[in-house]
């Protein structure tokens, strides 16, 4: 009996498993990983009635929006990490270890002073600075990679401080 | 005492000048001008109106496109003052191109030195201009030039000649043929265009859709070099002018950008990231081992060369700010040449050797400046509310090209290498900016 049970739940998960995955590739702008631990008992009991499939197929695609990770930012010429930028590093961390098998790009960027070339430079010193700091959180190197932007790719554009403050930021995005 | 006057004529006024220097002037040399004298004039010259060989063919605005290039060209080398023609006294219609029938005190009275004047003659797609230069004071001719060829290439017969007037006047060999390679940007596309250095005949060489940086000439100006992120990163690539054919020079992890190549396009200076931090790398022609000069925890970028290809100027913060320093090109002697201001980038040695230009900070925008390899003689060449970056010398030393935020967006401008005579040569709703001034492109 409870062989049979165990069984059952496998059959059962490994259904599951397919319906998220072709949820996710129905889906294609939200690539996001499948909800893991409770919701996933949560479903296989809502299945086991045998009425609400079309449901948990729905519920699978509307809310993998996962959180995103922070930026982090920086002062003006510099690729050191603030207080803040550490802080928000580890709750990055955190949010890699809640999600396994997510590939993270770590864009450096600038705001649009000095030349481009050594903005480029500085953006790529960014990148890494975060990318050293994941690294020594424990995150796996294998998931983690980075590229320079240096001021090409500004979120802000005008020529205010407040605004150069929110272009000088590494961005986290997953790939 | 009036008759002394008027028989001080240029070559004398120059002569004298040379004397008093204690210079020798070599018997063979025909100078007219030493333009590195410290009491050097503009020379007063006349250009008249060119003559259409075939009158009534409705050409007249060619004749107006060669006199107003050769008059821009001219005026732009600050070696010559080009004389209003509203002021002349010869009817260009019975403008003579014979010496002996030149009646050259009309020339003398409006103040000219030297005098130029020229014929056209349009068949179909084809075109034939000659161009004089005459010696007012010695009533006689000193050059004669004859082009032929499309119609399409009427600035550049132009050019040519303004070359050759220059070179008859001060024995150097002027830049008027020469081209500038830049970056438009305008929304997400990116271009590289190439255009002559008054931004006339001005084409796209390359339109992505992916970020470009840093365009620059290879030493035998057949060959651009650029970063794109056309794979996803900052890789550098270089693309042949006549075939369009692109190839990639090296995509390391992390950047790879800044390539110049040394003079005589032995070896390629660029920058990498992939031992950590932006370190400075030459490759030579045939190896496929970069070669490290820069190690340490700074950023060091945008290499340049030395005209002998001895030293690399570069870009460097080990000193805490964004400066100008020099070293071997094998990486040894590094040698800070900034001190003023905190933050100097984008240097360029001139190919005179004497100075290497640059962007300086300064009241939170940048100017164009120039300094001496011995870092002594700091000079800002321009100061304006806008930003000026990317200065690139032209291959004769004597004019800078840059980019400028002076009148808004940013466009390319170009100006003497003492900051006079500042024109802007692009327009349009781009973004125009990181110019390369090209080397020469015909060998004489």
């Amino acid at each position: 009996m409870m062989k049979n049970n165990w069984v059952v739940w496998s059959v059962m998960s490994g259904l599951m498993f397919l319906f998220v995955l072709t949820g996710c590739a129905r889906n294609k702008g939200a690539m996001k990983p499948a909800a893991t631990g409770p919701s996933a008992e949560q479903q296989t009991a809502t299945t086991a009635t045998g009425v609400q499939e079309t449901d948990v197929l729905t519920e699978e695609i509307q809310p993998i929006q996962p959180k995103e990770m922070a930026d982090i930012y920086f002062a003006y010429d510099r690729f050191d990490l603030s207080p803040e930028a550490r802080s928000t590093l580890a709750d990055n961390a955190a949010w890699m270890e809640n999600h396994p098998g997510t590939m993270v790009v770590i864009e450096g960027h600038c705001d649009e002073r000095g030349s481009n070339e050594y903005n480029i430079a500085l953006g790529d010193r960014r990148a890494k600075s975060a990318y050293n700091y994941l690294i020594n959180l424990g995150v796996s190197s294998n998931r983690i990679s980075t590229i320079s932007y240096g001021e090409e790719k500004p979120v802000c554009s005008a020529g205010t401080e407040s605004c150069w403050s929110k272009n000088r930021r590494a961005h986290f995005r997953v790939k | 005492m009036k008759h002394l006057l008027s028989v001080t004529f240029f070559l004398v006024r120059a002569l004298l000048v040379l004397a008093v220097f204690g210079i020798a002037v070599p018997a063979s040399a025909k100078i007219y001008l030493d333009i590195n004298a410290p009491t050097f004039r503009r020379l007063p010259v006349a250009i008249q109106v060119f003559r259409n060989l075939a009158p009534g063919s409705g050409d007249l605005p060619l004749g107006k496109e060669l006199h107003e290039t050769l008059s821009e060209d001219l005026e732009f080398s600050g070696l010559f003052q080009v004389l209003d023609p509203v002021s002349f006294i010869e009817d260009p219609a019975r403008s003579e191109i014979d010496p002996e029938k030149i009646r050259f005190d009309d020339w003398r009275v409006v103040g000219a030195d030297a005098l130029i004047k020229g014929t056209f003659l349009r068949e179909g797609d084809r075109l034939q201009v000659e161009f004089y230069l005459y010696d007012v004071y010695l009533q006689k001719r000193i050059a004669g030039k004859r082009y032929y060829g499309k119609v399409g290439n009427l600035r550049k017969m132009a050019h040519r000649f303004a070359n050759e007037a220059v070179r008859q006047i001060t024995g150097e060999r002027a830049v008027f043929d020469t081209r500038i390679v830049y970056l438009a940007a305008s929304g997400d596309t990116r271009e590289i265009h190439i255009m002559d250095y008054d931004g006339h005949n001005d084409h796209v060489l390359l339109r992505e859709s992916s970020i470009l940086i840093s365009p620059r000439w290879s030493s035998d100006g057949e060959k651009i070099v650029f970063t794109s992120y056309r794979d996803g990163s900052p890789d550098l690539y270089q693309i042949n002018i006549r075939s369009g054919e692109v190839r990639k020079i090296s995509g390391e992890p992390g950047i790879n950008i800044g390539g110049a190549y040394s003079p005589g396009g032995g070896r390629l200076a660029y920058v990498m990231s992939k031992d950590e931090n932006p370190e400075i790398y030459t490759l030579g022609k045939y190896s496929k081992t970069p070669k490290r000069l820069t190690n340490n925890w700074a950023t060091d970028v945008a290499p340049q060369w030395s005209p002998d290809g001895k030293k690399i100027v570069f870009m460097s913060d080990r000193a805490g700010t964004p400066q100008i320093y020099l070293m071997d090109y094998d990486g040894k002697n590094p040698f800070r040449l900034t001190y003023r201001g905190k933050y100097n980038a984008n240097p360029d040695w001139s190919p005179r050797g004497d100075r290497i230009a640059f962007a300086s900070m300064v009241n939170g925008h940048f100017q164009i400046a120039t300094i001496k390899p011995d870092k002594s003689g700091m000079v800002l060449l321009t100061a304006n509310a806008g930003d000026n970056e990317f200065p690139s010398w032209s291959p004769d030393g004597r004019f800078l090209c840059f980019s400028s935020t002076m009148d808004g967006k940013p466009d390319i401008y170009i100006m003497n290498a003492n900051g006079t005579h500042l024109r802007r040569v692009t327009s349009g709703a781009a973004r125009n900016s990181a110019p390369d001034w090209s080397p020469r492109f015909v060998p004489e």
